[in-house]
């Protein structure tokens, strides 16, 4: 019998044979056929070489959080923006938003430069002189019209901005109650609570990591609440652990946000009956025949007005059984300290400031202020107006007092309610002047465009904290002919002769130096002069001397301020409508309409859902309806109504429907609000749902939310800390040899939170394209990072809820190796899975065979359309159609890293290389190292009881190891 | 051009290669007025190839081993294929000489990431 291997024709040379048939088409090409030409810089640009980055430190303005970035630019190009490890509110991470700001720096639709409408609608370019000459003009006539005829309405700009507008405005004859500070995701409940209690109307600063117990009611910590990234920062600080000293998180509220994830328990309160649940805790806590220990004496002596309070309505009202208020009263009694917060957006009624103070008193009564809330530190700088001061603006102009309106980056027609009628308010006035960059709801209602830099090319600064200054600082030349706003501000000013006296700074840099010039006084005694500080913090990223103060100066309950609070509010009768809950989510932030791609793109962790508003619905109340995912429904509320697709969610109550905040939620929104803060009441109407008997394609990207047996991934416990792991050890495959380096990852699942920066900054890094939203339908989703969000075992199972982030796991025995007719794809050296774009022909087989998909394939060119050309990364190759791309472990990051070792003579040390997901992680889930180095951090975690691998039992042996979620069997 | 004439403003007369001085000389006034050098580029690898000096230069890799006796040209000229081929005998005859530790000299990766 003849040997079969001389018989078989291998597989390269059938190729070669197959491939030689085209070769002679294209031999007339030569490689070198074209000459290119080079051409130096005459003079250099300082500081820059080429190849090398540098970086810029700063200060990310996507929400009045005010996290500290550092800019990283190649070549005068911003490309990456990452947090600022020394800014105690960041901590070195950058939320989703604050990944996705980059876009909004090489928006194709910026403004270029000023412009005007024209008597044919539409904006035409014009100079800088001509446009701040007409608004010179503007301003004068106004100023003849008496006080209020020059109006701002302004995002918080808690800084140099904000107090330079002030100024402004008040040498054109304005009032200090004509500027309007607009921020739809402003805590102004948690003020007016800290107002009338304490005599304090300040947003407090949370310390979250000396919490043992978290209560959330409705307050979306981990999502768009007051300071997102630093209380995931802080809640993961006690997670990843198992047993007493975990820290335990509570959420109370109609719907199961993406915070209620990181939940161990949700408390299904109604819409609105989240004040009810406070007082019930209230009313248990200080009641002396449960003896808690450790009782302010101020609340013991609110018992009496408590006792008025009746359980059974209490638990009635919230349609929570009284035995699992009493079950979370108790392990708030025992759990000291603990921190309770609230109210959040979706939780935010026309009851607010009640909620906000109840939710306080609780954390006064366990003695949680001094510890874990901290009043005092809030600079109390631009603090934002309520929606009375809103409305009260809108009314103003639509009546025709205002003359001219400043709108610097705010967005009321895209924000607001419809029903507010900002639009047509917008159209009353005669000049309306936006400073925004982008065109957006609000712009388009604009004479004269004045477009601002974006702040990664601007000076200024923000100052969220007491004993915190960001500052901000250009990372690169404006890309367009864009002017600061707030340069336009001091030019006008000196244009006009009766202020030119009032601004002596030439240019809005020398005015924020001079301002800073009294924090930098602080820091004098290390440095030899000003100028050295201030150099020395612009490097840092601004002046931090921020630390928690003594917990001895705790606020003091006022006498009688409490009274007001502690009763339970008549509630209105319930009809067949659904509660109308509306939530921000990362993605969405405060719903302002000028979204950039990136947050477009990528799925909402809890719906799956990409480029399109969706209403979620109950499974009972589906089925009542007779609807199912993807169907659209009407919306319709006493103030509007509307149409959007359908997204059957078992995380919800029968009773309620929710809609993201943003558009279309503002066109069903009444303009209701508390009374007491004057905000927004996000959470006020009843909404009528029904079908349309349309359909259409929702871009979902879960396959299906159940795990179905399939064991992805399953929880610890105390009681069994420790995973099940299939058995191994039997070797099938030759084990590949690791000589220097072996590249590992360990994801600790009881801190991911599943906010998917760690995907934004992927996109970013790595130049994965926006395929938008007709592939989004077909599931050609290209990140390489995914979040997998499984609500349980079955569809009907009661709700458990995971989530695992999804990349290339990097396996050693890799599935997608050996299918790969090119040898496009292989194991390395150093423990990756090595995807080659140049070989790639396109078989796709590899996908095919992956059993994590977790490989994309681009259909189509990616579209880069310039400027976003200018932030791709150079380091990354940009994929061309036909060629297939996964997760490397952002090996251009770990070539960088090797290269700097080699040039030093060593090895690469433990936490020198850090791909973008696990750098921006703001609860730091992701650790990245050599697994070769038993002393590196990833090589300790991999080591824990509670890793395993995901679908381990398929042999793929991965380098990824998850850490299980640690949770508790509900005690019922 | 800033940087060199930094310290580079005086060219010296060589006696012997007239045409190399003026050739220099040639360059000195284009600071001063701005015009641009256009060089032809002679020596290219494509797009797709991530190559570094830095490791080739610190390695110990003699400039006329990739570029020839560029000291004997009067114009410089390619002497070397520059193709994969090329650069993988080289890459591969290193990584023999300390198989461990220069594994990445013939992984994918190293050049095409």
């Amino acid at each position: 019998m003849t040997d079969p291997s001389e018989k078989v024709l291998s597989r390269r040379t059938f190729l070669k044979i197959a491939g030689a048939a085209g070769v002679g088409v294209t031999a007339g090409c030569s490689p070198q056929a074209a000459t290119q030409k080079v051409i130096p810089f005459l003079i250099p640009p300082e500081d820059i070489v080429p190849g090398t980055p540098l970086y810029y430190r700063s200060v990310c303005r996507e929400c009045s959080a005010s996290c500290g970035l550092t800019a990283r630019t190649r070549e005068g190009r911003v490309v990456k923006l990452e947090g600022n490890p020394e800014d105690p509110i960041g901590g070195g991470a950058l939320c989703a938003r604050g990944q996705a700001a980059l876009q909004g720096l090489y928006a194709p639709d910026r403004f270029k430069g000023p412009m005007r409408l024209g008597s044919d609608g539409k904006l035409t370019p014009i100079s800088w002189d001509e446009a701040e000459d007409q608004l010179g003009k503007a301003l004068a006539a106004a100023n003849q019209k008496g006080p209020g005829a020059i109006r701002m309405i302004s995002r918080p700009e808690p800084g140099s901005a904000g107090s330079l507008q002030t100024a402004f405005l008040r040498a054109v004859g304005a009032r200090s109650e004509d500027r309007i500070v607009f921020d739809p995701l402003d805590p102004a409940p948690l003020r007016a609570a800290g107002g009338v209690l304490f005599g304090r109307p300040e947003v407090p600063v949370y310390d979250l990591t000396k919490a043992r117990s978290i209560v959330c009611f409705g307050a979306e910590i981990v999502e768009t609440w007051v300071s997102p990234v630093e209380y995931a920062r802080q809640l993961a600080a006690g997670r990843g652990r198992v047993g007493e000293e975990r820290t335990r998180l509570t959420w109370v509220g109609p719907r199961l946000s993406l915070t209620g994830y990181s939940a161990d328990s949700w408390m299904r309160a109604r819409a609105g009956g989240e004040l009810a649940v406070a007082l019930g805790l209230l009313r248990w806590l200080a009641d002396p025949a449960h003896e808690t220990t450790n009782l302010a004496r101020e609340v013991r002596l609110l018992f009496p007005q408590l006792a008025r309070l009746d359980p059974a309505e209490l638990s009635r009202r919230a349609d929570v059984p009284w035995t699992q208020i009493e079950l979370l009263a108790k392990e708030l009694a025992s759990r000291r300290p603990s921190a309770l917060l609230g109210p959040g957006l979706s939780s935010q009624g026309e009851d607010a400031t009640q909620l906000a103070a109840v939710v306080m008193l609780i954390n006064l009564a366990l003695g949680n202020l001094g510890q874990s809330v901290w009043y005092g530190l809030d600079p109390r700088k631009d603090p934002s107006s309520s929606l009375a001061e809103v409305e009260s603006l809108l009314a103003d102009m639509s009546a025709g007092r205002v003359e001219v309106l400043f709108v610097h980056h705010a967005d009321p027609v895209g924000a607001l309610p419809a029903v507010a009628g900002a639009a047509d308010a917008l159209g009353k006035v005669p000049l309306v002047v936006s400073f925004g960059g982008r065109p957006d709801a609000t712009t388009s209602h604009a004479r004269l465009v004045l477009p601002d830099h974006h702040p990664l090319e601007a000076w200024g600064d923000a100052s969220p904290r007491l004993g915190v200054v960001n500052l901000c600082q250009p990372a690169m030349t404006p890309l367009a002919d864009t002017r600061a706003a707030s340069q336009v501000l001091l030019e006008v000013g000196a244009k006009l002769p009766s202020l030119a006296a009032h601004f002596p700074w030439p240019d809005f840099y020398e005015y924020t130096q001079a301002r800073s010039e009294t924090y930098a006084m602080l820091a004098l005694g290390k440095f030899p002069d000003l100028v050295s500080v201030q150099r020395d913090a612009l490097q840092r990223g601004g002046y931090y001397s921020f630390k928690l103060p003594a917990p001895t100066d705790v606020p003091e309950l006022l006498a009688g301020a409490a009274d007001a609070f502690l009763r339970l509010p008549s509630s209105s009768l319930r009809g067949s409508e659904l509660d109308l809950v509306i939530f921000p989510t990362v993605l969405r932030g405060d719903g302002r309409s000028a979204e950039l791609p990136w947050l477009r793109e990528v799925p909402d962790t809890v719906s799956t859902v990409s480029w399109s508003p969706w209403a979620e619905l109950s499974p009972t109340t589906a089925k009542r309806l007779g609807v199912v995912t993807g169907d659209v429904v009407a919306v319709s509320t006493s103030a509007g109504k509307t149409e959007v697709p359908a997204y059957v969610y078992p995380g919800l109550r029968n009773d309620a429907v929710a809609l993201p905040v943003g558009f279309p939620a503002t066109a069903v929104l009444p303009a209701a609000r508390d009374a007491l803060s004057g905000a927004f009441a996000f959470r006020s109407a009843r909404a009528a749902v029904s079908p349309t008997g349309r359909r259409v394609n929702l871009p979902l990207l879960e396959g299906s939310p159940y795990q179905h047996g399939r064991e992805i991934l399953g929880t610890v416990s105390a009681a069994a800390p420790v995973v099940h792991r299939p058995d191994l050890s039997a070797r099938m495959y030759k084990e590949p040899e690791h000589p220097l380096h072996r590249w590992g990852m360990v994801i600790d699942l009881d801190k991911c939170t599943g906010c998917s920066a760690c995907i934004v900054a992927c996109f970013a890094e790595n130049n994965v394209p926006v395929m938008g939203p007709e592939a989004a339908v077909k599931g050609r989703y290209m990140g390489w990072i995914r979040m997998e969000r499984y609500l349980g075992e079955e569809p009907g199972d009661a709700l458990d809820v995971n989530m695992l982030p999804m990349l290339c796991q990097q396996c050693t025995n890799a599935p997608c190796e050996p299918v790969c007719p090119v040898y496009a794809t292989y194991h390395t050296a150093e423990g990756l899975n090595a995807q080659v774009y140049n070989r790639c022909v396109g078989t796709r087989y590899c996908s095919n065979n992956c059993p994590y998909k977790v490989r994309t394939f681009n259909w189509r060119d990616a579209q880069f359309a310039a400027p976003l050309n200018m932030q791709l990364n150079p380091d990354v190759t940009v994929r061309s159609r036909g060629v297939m791309e996964k997760c490397t472990f952002c090996v251009q990051r770990i070539r960088f890293g090797e290269n700097q070792a080699r040039n030093e003579h060593r090895l690469v040390r433990d936490g020198e290389v850090t791909p973008a997901c696990a750098q921006t992680c703001p609860a730091k889930a992701i650790v990245f190292g050599d697994l070769k180095d038993s002393d590196s951090s990833v090589a300790r975690l991999s080591r824990e009881g509670r890793g395993f691998r995901a679908l381990e039992d398929l042999n793929t042996q991965p380098a990824i190891t998850y850490l299980a979620r640690v949770r508790e069997k509900e005690e019922q | 051009m800033a940087r060199c004439q930094g310290c580079h403003r005086f060219v010296k007369e060589d006696k012997e290669k007239p045409a190399v001085t003026a050739e220099i000389k040639a360059l000195l006034p284009i600071l001063a007025e701005g015009s641009v050098i256009e060089w032809k580029r002679v020596h290219r690898v494509p797009d797709l190839v991530y190559f570094t000096h830095e490791r080739h230069v610190l390695g110990g890799v003699g400039c006329q081993e990739c570029h020839g006796d560029v000291d004997q040209m009067e114009v410089l000229r390619q002497v070397s294929p520059l193709t994969m081929g090329w650069c993988l005998q080289c890459h591969k005859a290193k990584q023999a000489q300390r198989p461990a530790e220069l594994a990445k000299l013939s992984d994918c990766l190293t050049c095409h990431k």
